[in-house]
């Protein structure tokens, strides 16, 4: 376990040595590159004002439910 | 007529207090003692420290609220609590020494029928050498701090755009740190205001934190419903990170800062070094260092406070392996074991054990985030212990009808990611339970469908929404009570 973590550690520090070498330029196998990225469609979802609007009320209630459920 | 004392006055002794006074009217006495003058909603210090709040958005005076609403309120430091009385008093009391006013610096006793303890987290920068805005580094945990932050990432961004390059370094500046929410937050904003100004490229922004793997948040991480796939919160946080430009260090514990780099152990036990320009660590929590004496003026703190200075209540504190931890371990009304009449709201109050799985290195420097007790948790758990306090009172029984566990409670995080009605975005997280209950939900440890995390315009209308909402509530304005915590 303890060497597990040695190894996973080593690379992570080489990778990001290597990542700060630039950040546009995927290197392979840093940490960085194994991370995913939304898509234009996704990002313009992001700010789409019907869904977000919708997305708005949404989330409102359904964390007013869990708040409300949470506790007696 | 009862006597309600209550300590502190940030989001949970505020909100004890409104309710213990509006559940008890004018027939019994409500008393707030807290050495801070202003209440501060800590969530929008994030938005202090990039400059796009002043401090006075972010708090206002607590004397005109209490006053309005027939609370007393001392501006002192509680310095110990005598649950038993002693030979001058009768009742327990409370020894607290006055900061600011005509009695500045003078003593006093308060004595009290039912104590509620919401001192909230003492900051412990000095746990980590270097650490803290009087040294090398920076914290958004309070309005000042969060101002000082700016003025200090107001001087990176202007070499910027002389050209110079900056390195910043946001995340935890403990190995034991928790609030990972609050400078994930942090990183994401200062990112927002770096690529606005166009000076992306002479940015090098780093997040450094203690988790096992990124999106643990102090709560053993989250599995989160999503386009169609259940994904673990460390694909989701991280996917945010590098959308934004950020990179990371992991597993990593920081042990000491000096004016250009941070010294930090990772799990397996090897030291590394970070320089930086720009830092802002979160510091470990403690308790605020309150003692505790019985009626003979012996010391019992060790039996009203865990050894972490939080005071103890009705959880199961035996220790026991990360492989045996149970969701009843966490306490439901938040009542000392010792003291029936004493309970503790909010952070104050010892958790049985950590949520995200204890971690050592080869060194046996223990690296692992302890468990965030922030926000709606210590909103509800304020409200429900006011509420029990309030029917004791009432009825003269010793029951209590309001119960809110962590490990049954939901709770919303929302990670501002910008600013703007149109720009601005956040991260929505929604978990229930708090607490992971592996009994309950075998699969993913939550409640799946209770379970969000999705970015978007909206979270960050809701977090703007809120900061008004709560605020307006706080200053216990018209129908205040209707808004949940």
């Amino acid at each position: 376990m303890i060497q597990n973590f040695k190894i996973n550690i080593d690379n992570n520090q080489k990778n990001i040595r290597l990542m700060a070498k630039s950040k546009e330029k995927t290197i392979p196998y840093s940490n960085y590159s194994y991370a995913t990225e939304p898509t234009k469609f996704v990002r313009f979802l992001r700010v789409c004002f019907s869904k977000q609007l919708f997305h708005f009320f949404h989330l409102n209630l359904k964390i007013m439910k869990i708040v409300v459920r949470g506790h007696s | 007529m009862a006597k309600v004392v209550i300590l502190g006055a940030g989001v949970s002794g505020h909100t004890a207090a409104l309710v213990a006074k509006r559940k008890l009217g004018k027939q019994h006495e409500v008393v707030v003692i807290s050495p801070n003058s202003n209440y501060q909603w800590v969530p929008s210090n994030i938005w202090v420290g990039v400059g796009l709040m002043k401090t006075d958005q972010v708090k206002f005076k607590l004397a005109p609220v209490y006053k309005k609403q027939g609370i007393i309120y001392k501006q002192a430091l509680a310095l110990s609590i005598h649950p038993e009385g002693n030979k001058d008093n009768e009742k327990g009391f409370v020894s607290i020494k006055y900061v600011a006013g005509e009695k500045e610096g003078k003593e006093e006793t308060v004595d009290y029928d039912f104590l509620i303890n919401a001192t909230g987290p003492k900051l412990n920068f000095a746990a980590t050498e270097g650490l803290g805005p009087d040294k090398y580094t920076n914290s958004v945990c309070t309005y000042d701090h969060a101002a000082h932050a700016w003025e200090n990432l107001q001087k990176s961004l202007e070499k910027m755009e002389k050209g110079e390059k900056q390195t910043f370094l946001i995340g935890t500046g403990h190995p034991l740190a928790t609030c990972q929410g609050a400078a994930f937050e942090y990183a994401l904003n200062i990112s927002f205001e770096v690529n606005k100004r166009k000076l992306n490229k002479l940015a090098d922004i780093w997040w450094i934190s203690n988790e096992y793997e990124l999106g643990d948040f102090g709560m053993g991480g989250a599995y989160i419903k999503r386009n169609g796939y259940i994904t673990p919160t460390k694909i989701f946080t991280e996917s945010i990170l590098k959308e934004y430009g950020i990179r990371w260090i992991k597993r990593a514990g920081v042990k000491k800062v000096d004016a250009k780099k941070v010294y930090y152990e990772t799990l397996d036990g090897n030291e590394h070094e970070k320089e930086f320009d720009f830092a802002m660590l979160i510091p470990g929590f403690a308790g605020v260092g309150m003692k505790a004496f019985d009626e003979n003026d012996e010391d019992i703190t060790d039996k009203v406070f865990a050894a972490n200075g939080m005071m103890k209540v009705d959880a199961e504190y035996t220790p026991k392996p990360y492989e045996e931890w149970k969701a009843s371990d966490w306490p439901k009304i938040y009542q000392s074991p010792v003291y029936d009449n004493m309970y503790a709201s909010g952070i104050a109050f010892a958790p049985p054990h950590t949520m995200s799985k204890p971690m050592q290195s080869p060194n046996g420097t223990k690296i692992f985030p302890t468990p965030p007790r922030t926000g709606m948790p210590s909103g509800v758990i304020g409200r429900i212990v006011a509420a029990n306090v309030a029917h004791r009172i009432k009825t003269g029984k010793k029951d209590h009808p309001h119960e809110a566990s962590m490990a049954k409670m939901g709770a919303a995080c929302i990670v501002s990611a910008g600013y703007g009605l149109i720009k601005g975005q956040a991260a929505v997280m929604t978990v229930n339970p708090i607490v992971q209950d592996w009994e309950k939900y075998p699969k993913w440890g939550r409640n799946i469908k209770d379970t969000v995390g999705v970015v978007g315009s909206a979270g960050h209308w809701m977090k703007l929404f809120m900061h008004y909402m709560f605020m307006y509530k706080a200053k216990a304005k018209a129908f205040w009570w209707v808004i949940p915590e």
